[in-house]
C-alpha cells in the first residue's frame, strides 16, 4: 500500500535530531524560501494564500516570534512532529510544518490526495530550495507527502512520531485517537471549531462610507476566504444594541451593503450558490427562531434571529451565509461561548470588556478576540494552545 | 537620499504609481494597491528601513499619510 505514497518535498525518512527553537539554519532556510515566494508572486495572482504565507514568513516577523520565548528557559525540540492536515484549507500543512521546524523538530506532513493545486505548488517550491546545498540540514528535516488516509505509512508515522498536530476536525481526530501511538508522543488536536463577529450598532452608524467599506472588505477577507469553511471564519453577527430601532435597522443595512459591494470579488460559482441556497433552506425549516431572512443578491444571505438558538455551533454559514442577533452582546456570547467557539472579531466593542467577560464568567469557549481582517491569521498560540512550548520540551534544572 | 525620498520611491515600486498620485493615496484607492501590493510596500519599507512593522501597525499603515506615523512609531522620521 506504500506504492500509493507521493513524495512531494524533502526526503523519504528525516533526520530526528532534536535542535532548540528557532534555530539558525531553520530561520535561514524560511527567510529564503519567504524570499523565494516574493520574487515569484505575480505567479501566484489566483492562489493569494501562497504569498500571504510567504509574507507571514518574513524574517522579521519570525524573529518577532522568537522574542517572544527569551525568557531564559532552556527549551529543544521533541523529534519528529507527524502532521495530518485537511485539505479544505489551503497551505495549512505549510504552517503547520514551519510551526513544528520553529519548535526545533523535524516534521513528516501527510496532506490530503485530494488536495488542492495551491499545495502542489507550494511543495514544488519548498523542495526546490531544499535542493540547494546550504539547505540539506533542513533538507533532512522535512517530509512532505500525499497518500490516502488509510495508508499503510500513516499507521508507522503514527507509530514512530514524538508528536502529532492534527487538523481536520473531530472526524479526523477521533480515527487518529483509536490507533496506536507512541505513549510518550504530545498530541495537538484542532477540532471543529466555529466563530462569531460582534459589531457595536451605534460605532458602526459613525463611520464614514469609506472606513465602512474598508471595514466591509476586512470582514469579506475574514469569512468569504475559504468560502466561510475555515474554523474562524464568523457565522454569526452580533449587534450590540439596547432596542431595535429604524436607526438601527439602516444601520444594519448599510453594512451588509457594504459587505455585499466588497464580496462581488467573490467567485461565486453555480455549485456554491446552489450549496449556499440549499444550506439556507435547510435552516429555514429547521429554526425556530428566525425572524427575517434577506438576500443581497446572491453573494449574500442574512437570516435574523430572535434568540440564540441551542447548540449555536451548528450552525454553520456557507459562502456568505450569516446569522445575526440584535441586542446585548455579552448575554449572546454566554450563549455562544460552547467549547467549540474559537474567535470572535470585533469592531466598537472594548476588547478588555470582552476578555474579562470570558474570565469572570467562567466561560469555556472563545480562544481569540482580534480585530475585523484578522481573523485568518496564524499565530503560534492557536486555539488556546501554545504551539512551541507543547512540541517542544523544557529542561528544567537545579544546581 | 532623505527618509521622504526613499518612502515615495518604495511606494512609486511597490504599487507602480506616479510620485504625483501620492498625496491622499490610499489603501484599495488603487488597483495595484490591493493586499498583494500591500504585503509587498511593508516588505519593502521594512527591508529598507531594518525595522519590524507589527502586524496591528500592518492593519493601519491605511494611506500614504498614515504610513509616515505608522513609521514614526518605529523612529523612522519622513
Amino acid at each position: 500500500m506504500m506504492d500509493d505514497v507521493t513524495y512531494l518535498a524533502g526526503v523519504i525518512q528525516p533526520k530526528a535530531e532534536p535542535l532548540k527553537p528557532f534555530s539558525e539554519p531553520v530561520l535561514d532556510f524560511l527567510e529564503e524560501l519567504s524570499g523565494e515566494i516574493r520574487k515569484r508572486r505575480r505567479e501566484f495572482e489566483t492562489y493569494r494564500e501562497i504569498p500571504a504565507f510567504g509574507f507571514w514568513l518574513r524574517r522579521t516577523h519570525m524573529e518577532e516570534f522568537r522574542m517572544r520565548y527569551e525568557d531564559g528557559k532552556l527549551r529543544i525540540g521533541r523529534g519528529v512532529i507527524f502532521h495530518i492536515v485537511s485539505s479544505n484549507v489551503p497551505v495549512l500543512f505549510a504552517y503547520s510544518m514551519v510551526i513544528g521546524l520553529l519548535a526545533g523538530n523535524s516534521c513528516v506532513v501527510r496532506i490530503s490526495s485530494r488536495s488542492r493545486n495551491e499545495d502542489q505548488k507550494l511543495c514544488e517550491i519548498i523542495d526546490n530550495l531544499l535542493g540547494r546545498p546550504e539547505f540539506s540540514l533542513v533538507r533532512n528535516r522535512i517530509s512532505v507527502f500525499s497518500c490516502k488516509r488509510d495508508n499503510e505509512i500513516v499507521k508507522c508515522w503514527l507509530e514512530e512520531c514524538d508528536g502529532l498536530m492534527v487538523w481536520g476536525g473531530d472526524q479526523a481526530i477521533q480515527s487518529v485517537r483509536g490507533m496506536k501511538l507512541r505513549p510518550d508522543a504530545v498530541q495537538v488536536m484542532f477540532p471543529d471549531r466555529y466563530s462569531i463577529c460582534i459589531l457595536d450598532t451605534e460605532r458602526i452608524g459613525t463611520i464614514p462610507d469609506e472606513g465602512l467599506q474598508t471595514l466591509a472588505y476586512g470582514f469579506v477577507k475574514d469569512a468569504y476566504a475559504m468560502d466561510q469553511n475555515a474554523c474562524s471564519s464568523p457565522q454569526f453577527v452580533i449587534w450590540n444594541q439596547e432596542e431595535e430601532t429604524e436607526r438601527t435597522e439602516q444601520i444594519r443595512r448599510r453594512w451588509w451593503n457594504a459587505v455585499r459591494k466588497e464580496a462581488t470579488a467573490y467567485e461565486l460559482n453555480p455549485h456554491k450558490a446552489t450549496k449556499k441556497y440549499e444550506t439556507l433552506c435547510r435552516y429555514a425549516m429547521i429554526t425556530e427562531e428566525i425572524l427575517r431572512i434577506e438576500q443581497y443578491d446572491n453573494l449574500l444571505y442574512t437570516v435574523l434571529l430572535s434568540k440564540i438558538p441551542p447548540n449555536p455551533e451548528t450552525y454553520r454559514g456557507t459562502c456568505g451565509l450569516f446569522f445575526e442577533y440584535q441586542g446585548d452582546y455579552r448575554t449572546a456570547v454566554r450563549q455562544l461561548a460552547a467549547r467549540k467557539l474559537q474567535t470572535v472579531t470585533y469592531y466598537g466593542i472594548r476588547r478588555e470588556e470582552l476578555t474579562d467577560y470570558i474570565i469572570n464568567n467562567h466561560l469555556y469557549g472563545i480562544h481569540r478576540v482580534v480585530p475585523i481582517g484578522e481573523a485568518l491569521n496564524m499565530d503560534l498560540v492557536w486555539d488556546g494552545q501554545d504551539l512551541i512550548e507543547m512540541l517542544s520540551r523544557e529542561i528544567v534544572w537545579e544546581e | 537620499m532623505t527618509n521622504l525620498e526613499t518612502y515615495n520611491r518604495l511606494f512609486i515600486r511597490a504599487l507602480r504609481v506616479k510620485e504625483e498620485d501620492l498625496p491622499g493615496l490610499k489603501y484599495r484607492g488603487t488597483n495595484s494597491w490591493d493586499s498583494l501590493g500591500h504585503m509587498d510596500l511593508i516588505s519593502d519599507l521594512e527591508e529598507t528601513f531594518d525595522i519590524h512593522i507589527s502586524t496591528s501597525d500592518v492593519m493601519a499603515f491605511s494611506s500614504y499619510e498614515k504610513g509616515k506615523e505608522v513609521l514614526a512609531k518605529y523612529g523612522v522620521v519622513i
